[in-house]
């Protein structure tokens, strides 16, 4: 009998979403957890593009292409990483809350094949005019948030 | 030889507690140490080569055995020093880490230090429980022995405060010291209380001779107590080397080093009380460092010798032997006891058929987990099985331990002791790890070259994370858990040792833990480096970026800002060269902000100045807060500093963009670039017809990129900035770099704004007023009014790749930097056309005034200009200055005509001269019009120069003109032309006059002003009677000229077309038109006559068309109309022309018969045939020549008209009397040779000829009916003849006819023949014609 299962099946809880661009630029960074985690997913991220040119490495031969799901990445602060590149050399960066219950790879690929059904139905689309990379917004609302403001000058004269 | 790293070893290595009499603490304190533990602590690790024997009895030598010498009190007495309090442990890293540089790079070794050696004495593991005891007494006390069972009393007495420890199960080791410096040097009574002490407590005894040095040495001047973390491993001195500074200094490293007693090198925090003396040595000066004394004063080196053989023979002869028996004994208790089915048997076996083991069975009142206290008695089977594990530990039988461990975790896990079961996973794991090949010592100290198999290196890890994760499940995650900690750290030793680096940053951040403290920055950071270890160099420094943006923070929070700021420094120059831009900003803003809270405004203008490059993705606006804080950092900063950081502080988004960067002459500003083909055009026009006094110069247009200009003349830089930013910016004192700078205004622009992301050009005016060369490196300005900011505009070639020489050596392309020539004074004119209206009707003139004036230096004369569209402008003169003296005539060349002269005397600097010009609307649509105003110096003639002036209008079409001519036999004019004039505009035209222009024909009668008014789309028609006027050669009509043209380009000859030249032509009807008419007529004949030719011979360069042909054709009749746009106001009253060209009226005869004959011939001659190497220079010859030779000029049409006339009947009716006979009729053939160019030749033949189809088809079909009889000539029935070009004969043929009725003229035939009798005949025209004539 599979030990696994007994575990019980939850519905997946999707933390953020990176898509990436074959070199490993950010295109978008979306986090699912509210705008307070946006940098934390944002840097891992571009943790994860670690793990992904470690995986196509170790994973192409010369004779086999690398498979497009790339599986688990890593497991870090409560989330599992998964990636994916598309055929184009697109990378998807996936993170999912862990939990105690079984993620099935078909289900990380189910989401990686909508994400990037969506992704292809958005660029067909001839008067989208997106610039060259997309607004990948987080790291710039929480400067204002984190670090207030120096004092003035005025008031503290000697900043020594 | 390899073995497990030390920290790793030192730390887990057996306790000994050593409890000493008050006399042998006043020896040691004679040397500085306040007790015992502290004289052996230099020599605790300094065993080596230990044999040490497993639980398979194999000895293995061992290179090192490191104790742990305490003091007993601080292990029974204060709690405080043997069980810290982790947020004590937490600050006293934090302290210690802040206390330190980040370039000293201690953070890692003291956290680690410090983590280890705060290991609480703990019921859940033994490793701080002592091993052993030392008891020691002194032979200067009274009663030795008597201390000595004082000592044993204290130490049974303690046993009760602390349940879980056993305190029992230790060795005893007994040390009689003997200090020389009281006792003497006789040793005779201490080797008498040693036998003694031997006789009593056994065989673990020894004797210390230790303070042998009797004279006191005079302290060294300056004694070192400068603490060498290098040598924390001391060795016993040998006599010759033992000066009392080097023994010092041997014994303050020992005693502070973060290695070997970390918790006693922080001053006073950690230790207990038990350490008064020292408490009280450093309380009066708490500032200077405790442990700033003189060590080892009565030392000699063969003390240190008897000190290190101390330790040497408690771990060779007592501590190991015994703890090996232990093991073993244990091991029969644990094995018997074991849990599940394999102890069972083996239990049950034992208790049947075995022999009870040595040590009693653990009693029965305290068995199993106390779960209210929360630890297992001492006495149980758990308790005693962590105890042997933990020794198998200690002696490094890890394989050993690993099962004990295993078996452990377990049990503990059953009984739900978690912390219990938490400690027996990291050591199983530790075991595991440490069970590597490569911590064997027989494994030659290689690096190691078979790490872990994945399977075994993942449960390693595992174990570690399961103990982690339970240490951290107990805990709230705020704060920190430094089980995990600590367990961690070694985990990370011991695989920093073997190579391996997989997972080991996740697992330093996992144990790290959630906590802001400065220890898990520090495992973060760790982390950090881990990340880039192992693989491929690079591979994970996404990772380690990722890693150090999070141990900065965490070392921000817990306020250790300068490893903060050295973290993100570290991050950020990976994030550098990366373009996940939204990281990178938030760091480097971070940075900046630290760097001005630390004061250091240079390093944070550098991080803000960073941030303010070009990108597209931020929120509008974010920009505009960095400007801020780096205008507040720049003020703040010394401009020493700054002055310093100049070539650091570079905005990394330019703002000027070079490439677009020019030099604008103030001459030549109206060059764009579209134009600049049509102004090169003119100016070699205006080369090319130089007609002026003076040498022809070499260019006339001012240099594109405007490199040269004159003194004192002002020329522009037209600079292009650009808001990289995305918030508004404030450029202020923009301005120009000019080298050199003297005798040069530069103009400077105070302050430009520029909106987020805007370009804007900005134009700065340069001066100079002495002839020099200027080269502009570079644009200066304010960057958002406070940072000075300096760009090049430097323009270097670009690297050349095309060929194999410039790829092997470097080659540039030309640099295009900018630079100016000032030249000495030459003459300048500024032109501008006034009064010209937008609009124009076609052929509509208007007045306008051309105003010059001279804005250079040097007066100017002979000014003159020459127009794009010749005949557009003209100067205008009063009417009544008509010259009935000049040649009704125009210049004959397509080519347009010379400049206008417009102010042949001098004009003055600073003078300005208008001249009165009329502007005529010739072509259509909007006209852009350039003109060159040429000019010269009036005391230097050679110094000629140009002015551009460029105008444009729209035109408009007005009256649309069209003509169908008919030819006549009346006698005053030879053809009739009916003239359409169609108004096509929206305003009623008067049309004034309608004239005939042409060189062959002349109005016949002269024609009434029609005076019509059109509307709109109304039209008015008036005839035109034309006659020839006979004035011109029937040769000059053939064009030789012409034809001798295209016959040497058709025939390969190449001939100078410019020696082409073309008769002048007076013109019939031009002289009754004003005389200013002309320049627009010709203009307008110019622009019809050229787009025919083109559209007719599109095979010939349209230059060589322009002079193979003429203007003029002799025979083509062009229409003038005159036309007004009345009004009641006279200023509005507009007028013009309109002209039609080129109307037809005489039938067209080939002027290339004979070239066409000429190349027949020579086709057919089979003459050398051309070759051709492409097929489209065939077709193009094919074109060439189909359009001369069968074009235009070739076209034939029958000149000759023939008019039938029978004198003697009246409207077609002859009365005669057939009475008196047949009729004989006299019909007149009128013959008339239209064409003013070939003669005819012709025969009329008046009898029936059968060969006539049509005739025989009338006869046919008109046989029925009483048809018109036929006429029936008679006499000679052959006439021939010979007619002129344009001229006219009659023939005279009569008819019989015999009876009355209808007579059709039928049945004679014309045959002519045109061409010049020499020749042979060209053409050969039937006439067919018939007229039928009422009898």
């Amino acid at each position: 009998m599979d030990p696994r299962a007994s575990i019980p099946l939850v519905p997946l809880h999707l933390t953020a979403l990176a898509i990436l661009s074959p070199n490993n630029a950010p295109l978008y960074v979306h986090s699912f957890t509210g705008p307070a985690d946006e940098l934390r997913h944002y840097h891992l991220a571009h943790a994860a593009v670690d793990v992904i040119e470690e995986r196509i490495v170790m994973s192409t031969t010369p004779t086999k292409p690398a498979d497009s799901y790339l599986g688990l990445l890593f497991c870090m602060e409560d989330m599992a990483f998964y990636g994916f590149q598309t055929t184009t050399k697109l990378r998807m960066v996936l993170s999912i809350a862990l939990v105690d219950a079984m993620i099935k790879d078909a289900d990380i690929v189910a989401v990686f094949r909508a994400v990037h059904h969506l992704l292809l139905e958005a660029i067909h689309n001839p008067f989208l005019s997106l610039p060259p990379s997309f607004r990948a917004r987080p790291a710039h609302q929480i400067p204002e948030k984190q670090a207030p403001p120096p004092p003035p000058p005025s008031t503290t004269p000697g900043i020594s | 030889m390899p073995s497990p790293p030390l920290p790793l070893v030192q730390s887990l290595s057996p306790r000994i507690a050593v409890l000493a009499s008050d006399d042998v603490a006043l020896s040691c304190e004679a040397n500085g140490c306040t007790g015992l533990e502290e004289l052996l602590r230099p020599w605790e690790g300094g065993t080596e080569r230990v044999s040490i024997l497993s639980s398979t009895l194999t000895p293995t030598i061992h290179p090192t055995f490191p104790l742990r010498f305490v003091s007993w009190s601080s292990i029974f007495n204060n709690s405080a020093a043997s069980s810290p309090n982790p947020d004590l442990v937490v600050d006293t890293i934090s302290s210690l880490v802040a206390a330190r540089k980040p370039d000293d790079e201690l953070h890692y070794s003291l956290t680690r230090s410090l983590l280890l050696s705060s290991r609480p004495l703990a019921p859940h593991e033994t490793f701080n429980h002592p091993v052993a005891v030392v008891f020691a007494v002194s032979t200067a006390e009274p009663d030795p022995l008597g201390s000595l069972k004082r000592l044993q009393n204290t130490m049974s007495g303690a046993s009760m405060s602390v349940p879980w420890m056993d305190t029992v199960n230790l060795m005893k080791f007994h040390v009689v010291i003997h200090d020389v410096s009281r006792a003497g040097e006789d040793l005779d009574i201490a080797h008498e209380i040693l036998s003694s002490v031997k006789k009593i407590h056994g065989p673990h005894s020894t004797l210390l001779v230790t303070n042998s040095q009797l004279e006191r040495r005079a302290p060294p001047a300056s004694p070192d107590v400068t603490t060498h973390s290098a040598i924390p491993m001391a060795r016993p001195f040998s006599p010759e080397e033992a000066n009392p500074s080097a023994l010092s200094q041997v014994y303050a490293s020992a005693l502070s080093s973060i290695t070997l007693s970390p918790m006693a090198s922080v001053p006073g925090t950690l230790n207990g009380p038990t350490s008064t003396s020292e408490e009280t040595s450093n309380a009066s000066t708490p500032a200077t460092p405790a442990r700033k004394k003189l060590y080892a004063a009565r030392l000699t080196a063969e003390d240190t010798q008897r000190l290190a053989a101390l330790v040497r023979e408690l771990v060779v002869q007592s501590l190991v032997p015994w703890m090996e028996a232990r093991i073993r004994e244990w091991n029969e208790v644990y094995q018997s006891n074991r849990r599940g089915i394999t102890g069972r048997l083996f239990g049950a076996g034992r208790k049947f058929f075995g022999s009870r083991p040595a040590t009693p069975a653990p009693n029965s009142t305290a068995t199993g987990y106390n779960t209210v206290k929360g630890y297992y008695p001492v006495t149980s089977v758990e308790a005693l099985s962590r105890r042997l594990a933990d020794f198998a530990f200690m002696l490094r039988d890890y394989r050993f331990a690993t099962s004990t461990y295993d078996s452990l975790r377990r049990d503990f896990a059953q009984d739900r002791a978690m912390r219990y079961a938490a400690a027996a996973t990291e050591m199983y794991g530790l075991s595991q790890l440490l069970s590597h090949p490569y911590f064997l010592p027989s494994t030659p100290p290689r690096p190691p070259t078979s790490p872990f198999t994945t399977l075994q290196h993942t449960e390693i890890s595992s174990w570690l994370e399961q103990a982690v994760v339970a240490y951290n499940s107990r805990a709230p995650a705020s704060q920190i858990q430094l089980d995990a900690l600590r367990i961690t750290v070694l985990y990370y030793e011991a695989w920093k040792m073997i190579g391996e680096w997989r997972g080991v940053g996740y697992a330093l951040v996992r144990g790290a833990g959630e906590a802001d403290e400065v220890p898990s920055a520090v495992m973060i950071e760790e982390a950090a480096a881990a990340d880039v270890k192992g693989g491929r160099s690079q591979r994970g420094r996404r990772r380690r970026a990722f890693h150090l943006v999070m141990a900065a923070r965490r070392y921000e929070t817990a306020g250790l800002k300068t490893y903060s700021r050295r973290c993100l420094d570290r991050a950020s120059q990976i994030y550098r060269s990366a373009p996940w831009t939204a990281a990178q900003d938030r760091i480097e803003y971070s940075l900046g902000r630290q760097a001005y809270t630390l004061g250091e405004s240079d390093v944070a203008v550098e991080h803000f100045l960073r941030l303010l490059r070009r990108e597209d993705t931020g929120v509008p606006g974010s920009q505009g807060m960095v400007l801020e804080d780096m205008a507040l950092a720049y003020e703040a900063t010394h401009p020493q500093l700054l002055e310093g950081a100049k070539d650091k502080l570079q905005l990394p988004t330019p703002i000027f963009d070079v490439q677009r960067t020019q030099l604008v002459a103030a001459s030549s500003v109206a060059t764009t670039s579209g134009t600049r083909e049509r102004w090169e055009e003119l100016e070699t026009r205006a080369i090319n017809t130089w007609d002026r006094k003076g040498k022809k110069p070499m260019s006339l247009l001012p240099p594109q990129n405007g490199t040269v200009v004159s003194v004192g003349e002002n020329f522009h830089v037209e600079l292009f900035a650009t808001n990289p930013l995305n918030a508004p910016l404030v450029l202020k004192d923009v301005t120009v770099i000019v080298d050199p700078s003297e005798g040069v205004e530069i103009e400077a622009i105070s302050e430009v704004s520029l909106e987020a992301y805007e370009t804007r050009s900005i134009l700065l005016s340069i001066k100079a007023d002495r002839p020099t060369t200027l080269h502009l490196p570079a644009v200066t300005f304010l960057f958002n009014r406070f940072f000075p900011c300096r760009e090049s505009l430097e323009k270097r070639g670009k690297r050349l790749h095309s060929t194999q020489a410039q790829r092997v050596s470097p080659t540039y392309a030309k640099d295009t930097s900018l630079g100016v020539t000032v030249e000495a004074s030459k003459p300048t004119l500024s032109v501008e056309l006034l009064g010209l209206p937008s609009a124009l009707y076609e052929g509509e003139e208007v007045d306008a005034t051309l105003r010059i004036s001279n804005v250079g230096n040097l007066s100017v004369e002979d000014v003159r200009v020459l127009l794009s569209e010749a005949g557009i402008l003209r100067l205008r003169t009063p009417e009544d200055t008509q010259h009935t003296d000049t040649a009704p005539s125009i210049p004959n060349v397509i080519a347009p005509d010379h400049s206008i002269e417009l102010h042949p005397s001098a004009l003055d600097p600073g003078d300005t001269a208008d001249i009165n010009v009329t502007a005529t609307g010739i072509g259509s649509g909007i006209m852009e019009v350039l003109g060159l105003v040429l000019f010269s110096g009036a005391q230097d003639v050679d110094k000629a120069a140009a002015a551009p002036l460029s105008f444009s209008f729209e035109v408009l079409p007005l009256l649309r003109l069209s003509a169908h001519p008919r030819a006549s036999w009346g006698a005053e004019a030879a053809y009739i032309v009916p003239t359409e004039t169609t108004n096509v505009s929206a305003s009623p035209v008067r049309l004034d006059t309608v004239h005939p222009i042409s060189a062959y024909w002349k109005l016949a009668a002269a024609s009434t002003p029609s005076e019509a008014t059109l509307f709109p789309n109304q039209a008015d028609r008036c005839a035109l009677r034309v006659d020839s006027a006979g004035s011109i050669e029937r040769s000059a009509l053939l064009q030789p000229e012409v034809v001798s043209a295209l016959s040497n380009l058709v025939q390969h000859k190449s001939a100078d077309l410019s020696a082409v030249s073309h008769q002048p032509l007076n013109l019939h009807g031009l002289d009754s038109c004003p005389l200013q008419i002309r320049s627009s007529y010709a203009a307008s004949r110019r622009r019809y006559r050229s787009a025919y030719l083109e559209g007719h011979f599109p095979a010939i360069p349209a230059d060589s068309l322009s002079r193979i042909f003429p203007l003029l054709d002799a025979l083509d009749l062009d229409v003038i109309v005159k036309w007004t746009i009345p009004s009641s106001d006279p200023a509005l009253v507009r007028s013009g022309h309109a002209f039609l060209h080129g109307v037809r009226l005489a039938p067209e005869s080939s002027v290339v018969e004979d070239l066409r004959r000429e190349v027949d011939a020579a086709i057919a001659g089979g003459g050398k045939q051309t070759r051709t190497m492409y097929e489209e220079t065939g077709r193009l010859r094919r074109v060439l020549m189909d359009s001369v030779l069968d074009g235009v000029l070739s076209r034939e049409e029958d000149p000759v008209v023939v008019k039938l006339r029978v004198d003697q009947a009246k409207r077609g009716v002859v009365q005669h009397d057939f009475g008196l006979g047949a009729c004989t009729i006299k019909v007149q053939f009128l013959l008339r040779n239209r064409s003013p160019i070939v003669p005819v030749r012709w025969v009329l033949r008046l009898s029936d000829s059968p060969s006539g189809p049509r005739r025989v088809d009338k006869q046919e079909t008109q046989t029925p009916t009483p048809g018109p009889f036929s006429a029936r000539f008679i006499g000679a029935q052959n006439l021939s003849g010979t007619l002129p070009a344009d001229g006219t004969e009659t023939a005279i043929a009569e008819v019989w006819v015999d009876e009355p009725g209808l007579v059709s003229l039928d049945g004679w035939t014309l045959v002519v023949e045109t061409g010049d009798e020499l020749q042979d005949p060209s053409h050969e025209r039937e006439h067919g014609q018939g007229q039928d004539g009422k009898l």
